[in-house]
């Protein structure tokens, strides 16, 4: 398919001398196209040699007036040009420097600074160095990981900040200062036994009643400003105004959420910016992963054979699943209806799994309240008094490990091709974990309003189980609290138990069985799934856990320094590569599930489940949402009447439909966009057949 | 295995250029020690650190060496590497002098580069093709490779050293070179036939969108500009 006049005046090139062949011919090089030659003068071997004609080829002619100006408007460090001839464009640019307006120097000292400022932002990120010698050893893939879990100790320190910024120091703050608090929403009318509420210890408390304590935030970490039940329904006069303790709890837990989700929006946008537009980016894999495939940043040693033998492998890969696809294509009906069958029967297989996952969680939860509430804990001895406190985390830590090999299994009897493989049991373990929380809070659910029945007999006096509950919000906070010690302690155990262990036998250990275990390999997407795992768990608990931001931070940060000391130790780099863009983009979308998620008790506990009476600063309110409506009806008319409209129908509905419309455009905008796309794409195809035409009557004329 | 070199990466540009200063031309922002003066109006930079010779039969603008006022670690550092590669001696006149392509290969990131001669090359601003280097194409050099490049600066770059034969075009035979680069060296490692040419149909089928079996330097920036990895992995840092 190479065009005749491609072959003219070139001979095979030899491997050692790519400098000495005969130039192609000289017409093609006029070519506007053949830029890069063109920056290299007539003949490509040293681009050097253009100083001598004191005028670089391809730079811009001096124009003046409106043609420097346009010169300017690509800065001199994007011109793909040697030093010197930078040099002399730069002279050439003084020289007109003092033609230029005040506007547009202003301009351009205001596009220098912000370099500068963009400049110093990247070196002043955190654990850089770190990143970057990871970078080096195992490659982007690997380094997304750590990317990923710096940003959400970024995320966790920012919405610790507004936590305790506008909740847990204040409230210290009044206490502190023994300011006086006026009491609010007392209700009367409230029967005496929903008020009794008491989780002090009392006589002689065991030493290890407090280890317990510590670890499942019962007894004296309950009434602390960890967890909700500790804050008053109360307002703190100032002159001029009122610190209102419950709205101030409200409006920074939405705040928070609020400014979590905008965060993790922006940065993935700010991740797939370019492409995001146009074709769908299935389309280049190929080009891509020869294109940008290596890693200019691999370190001598073995990081570079290894990258060497994964593009190979992954090359390879491809190709076979690309022969594989086609021969798939051809299956009989027959064939297919077998496979169909299968596949479906597979399916219900690995959602009969899930459902045993699920139940199994549902039980241990509901035993392990029961038990807590049923037995006091100096009973029961310190080991199975945790084992109970912490059965729910048990199940659902042992479901999350052992359920995804299962699918790891099934799927490879599904034959799909490898990719698509992948991505189901991504999406299958995704799943399984979000869900396995929900159930977790669906089975508390289940225990504060008696299966949702207000009529039963243990919710009809307070409208929630207060012999279980009597502050239900702190036992939620509990779980949750736990839930994070108990993940915790996991990585911990694994990587005393498992990984230093394995990484000892392997090395010291008899030589069939270092080739049996292998040495570990650090995996991605289980990791990433279990950071948007924990961070769910923080979204979920923050509501009735003020400080769990703050408890997420600090354990993420001693994550990012145990997972850096184990995979420098006992790891070695990927069989496959990673690719870091798109994954960090599909973990965002992921974390942005985990957030969908979490809003769900949020939004259920603030608008329609009765607050504790006994415990909380919403104690006496019908619900939480109801404090907001009383502020806002002490604020003047105006504000009141424009909060009320935005709050109603009339306003939600047109707003719904205009967000409709809009993104009907946008779907008809992107449809003619992929038209013209194609159809530049068939006139460029043309453009260079005429081309190649004229060049060569035009070398056959001449 | 752990790299070597000290120096920190991406550090706060120098001052911002006035009239005549150090020239930002460089996209951390500039350091570069030679300032230009000479014919035009070139207003006095600094005087440079003791003991740099001024430059004899350079070229014509002369190039005074200018001190960097503190902040630009990466010229500093990529300055302490060069004058490493150079013979003591020679130190003095870092400016003037080429290191060899074989010495330039021994540094630690690119050692283990498999394009390290066509990086060489095409940074080299030698006339006589041997790829040797002087400090001005190794700051280019690390310029292009930073983190702070645009990402169509950065793909210029990579056409160029891809384009093995150096003829503006990217065709099958510097695809065939380019793929076995990515295996690694050795027979053993490479590619069959049969699936070296499947890959390069497959990337022409991708890539060539005017269909004249080779890629031109505006097909490849299009291809590369939609792929997010390339501007982290186009990336080398001291």
């Amino acid at each position: 398919m190479e065009p005749r006049w491609a072959q003219t005046g070139r001979d095979g090139p030899d491997d050692d001398d790519w400098g000495q062949q005969q130039p192609p011919s000289s017409l093609f090089l006029q070519l506007p196209s053949n830029a890069t030659l063109r920056f290299r003068g007539n003949v490509a071997k040293a681009w050097g040699a253009a100083l001598d004609e004191g005028e670089p080829p391809g730079a811009p002619q001096e124009r003046d007036g409106e043609g420097a100006r346009e010169q300017e408007s690509v800065p001199l460090k994007q011109l793909p040009l040697c030093m010197a001839e930078k040099r002399i464009l730069r002279l050439r640019e003084q020289r007109v420097a003092w033609k230029r307006s005040r506007w547009e120097q202003w301009q351009v000292g205001m596009r220098h600074l912000w370099g500068q400022v963009r400049g110093a932002l990247l070196y002043a990120q955190v654990w850089r160095g770190s990143l970057h010698r990871i970078e080096g050893h195992f490659g982007t893939g690997i380094q997304s990981y750590f990317n990923f879990l710096r940003f959400l100790v970024l995320l966790n320190l920012g919405g610790a900040l507004l936590m305790v910024g506008f909740v847990v120091a204040p409230n210290a703050a009044f206490e502190g200062l023994q300011l006086n608090q006026t009491q609010r929403g007392q209700n009367s009318m409230v029967n005496r036994s929903c008020l009794q509420y008491d989780p002090t210890e009392r006589g002689l408390v065991s030493y290890f009643t407090y280890l317990m304590d510590l670890l499942s935030g019962t007894g004296f970490m309950e009434l602390t400003h960890l967890f909700y039940g500790y804050y008053q329904n109360s307002a703190v006069d100032f002159v001029g105004f009122s610190y209102n303790i419950p709205l101030a709890y409200l409006l920074s837990v939405l705040g928070y959420f609020s400014v979590c989700l905008l965060w993790i929006v922006h940065r993935a946008v700010h991740l797939l910016k370019r492409s995001l537009v146009g074709e769908n980016w299935e389309l280049s894999t190929y080009s891509h992963k020869v294109f940008a495939g290596w890693d200019f940043c691999l370190a001598p040693g073995t990081a570079a054979a290894m990258k060497h033998n994964s593009l190979r492998y992954e090359l390879r890969m491809d190709l076979e699943e690309q022969t594989l696809r086609r021969l798939m294509a051809q299956r009989s009906p027959g064939q297919r209806l077998a496979l169909f069958s299968l596949r479906g029967a597979l399916n219900l297989l690995v959602l009969g799994l899930l459902g045993a996952a699920f139940y199994g969680v549902y039980r241990a939860t509901e035993y392990s309240q029961r038990a807590q509430q049923d037995t006091s804990p100096g009973q029961q001895g310190l080991v199975l008094g945790l084992l109970v406190a912490y059965l729910p985390s048990i199940v659902i830590t042992a479901a999350n490990q052992l359920v995804p090999l299962a699918f790891g299994l099934l799927v490879r009897l599904e034959r799909y091709p490898l990719s698509l493989e992948i991505r189901l049991t991504l999406l299958r373990t995704v799943f399984l974990r979000l869900s396995s929380l929900l159930v977790l809070l669906f089975s508390l659910w289940t225990q504060i309003t008696c299966h949702g029945d207000p009529a039963a007999d243990s919710c009809r006096i307070c409208h929630y189980n207060h012999q279980q509950h009597p502050c239900w919000e702190t036992s939620v906070g509990q779980e949750m609290y736990k839930l994070l010690v108990f993940d915790l302690l996991v990585l911990l155990l694994v990587l005393l138990l498992v990984e230093f262990p394995r990484k000892l036998l392997v090395t010291h250990g008899p030589a069939p069985l270092a080739r049996l275990l292998g040495q570990q390999e650090f995996l991605v997407p289980p990791n990433v799934l279990d950071l948007v795992y924990s961070q769910t768990v923080c979204w979920v608990g923050t509501a009735f856990s003020p400080l769990l931001p703050l408890l997420h931070a600090a354990k993420f940060i001693l994550f990012f320094y145990l997972k850096k000391l184990t995979l420098f130790s006992n790891c070695r780099p990927a069989d496959r590569t990673f690719r870091a863009s798109i994954s960090s983009f599909f973990f965002l979308l992921v974390l942005l599930l985990g957030l969908a998620i979490a809003w769900v008790p949020l939004l259920y506990s603030v608008f329609v489940l009765q607050p504790s009476q006994a415990c909380g600063p919403f104690r006496g309110e019908p619900t939480m949402w109801s404090t907001l409506w009383v502020a806002i009806d002490t604020l003047p008319l105006v504000a009141r009447e424009f909060l009320q409209f935005v709050g109603s129908l009339a306003f939600a509905v047109p707003l719904f439909l205009l967000l409709c419309i809009l993104m009907f455009y946008l779907m008809a905008l992107d449809h003619s966009y992929s038209c013209l796309v194609k159809e530049l794409k068939g006139q460029l195809r043309l453009e260079g057949q005429d081309k190649v035409f004229l060049v060569t009557q035009i070398t056959e004329l001449s | 295995m752990p790299r070597s070199g000290g120096g920190r990466t991406q550090l706060p540009a120098c001052p911002a250029p006035g009239g005549g200063g150090p020239w930002g031309a460089l996209p951390w922002g500039g350091v570069l020690e030679t300032e230009t003066c000479g014919g035009a109006a070139g207003s006095g930079g600094a005087k440079g650190p003791a003991g740099v010779a001024e430059v004899g039969p350079g070229p014509p603008w002369g190039a005074r060496p200018v001190s960097c006022r503190g902040t630009c670690w990466t010229s500093t550092s990529a300055h302490k590497r060069f004058s490493e590669l150079l013979p003591k001696e020679e130190r003095e006149s870092i400016l003037l002098k080429r290191v060899p392509k074989s010495k330039i290969l021994t540094l630690p990131e690119l050692r283990a580069n498999p394009f390290q001669d066509r990086i060489c090359r095409v940074f080299s601003t030698a006339e006589d093709g041997d790829g040797s280097m002087s400090f001005e194409d190794f700051l280019d050099l690390l310029s292009v490779f930073s983190d702070s490049a645009t990402v169509e600066i950065k793909s210029h770059y990579a056409f160029r050293i891809f384009d093995f034969d150096d003829d503006g075009i990217l065709d099958r035979k510097d695809l065939e070179k380019l793929v076995n680069c990515l295996t690694g060296e050795g027979d053993e490692t490479r590619l069959s036939e049969s699936e070296m040419d499947q890959l390069i149909q497959n990337i022409l089928e991708e890539s060539d969108i005017d269909k004249d079996g080779t890629i031109n330097l505006s097909e490849f920036q299009h291809v590369i500009s939609r792929s997010p990895d390339f501007a982290s992995s186009f990336k080398i840092v001291l």
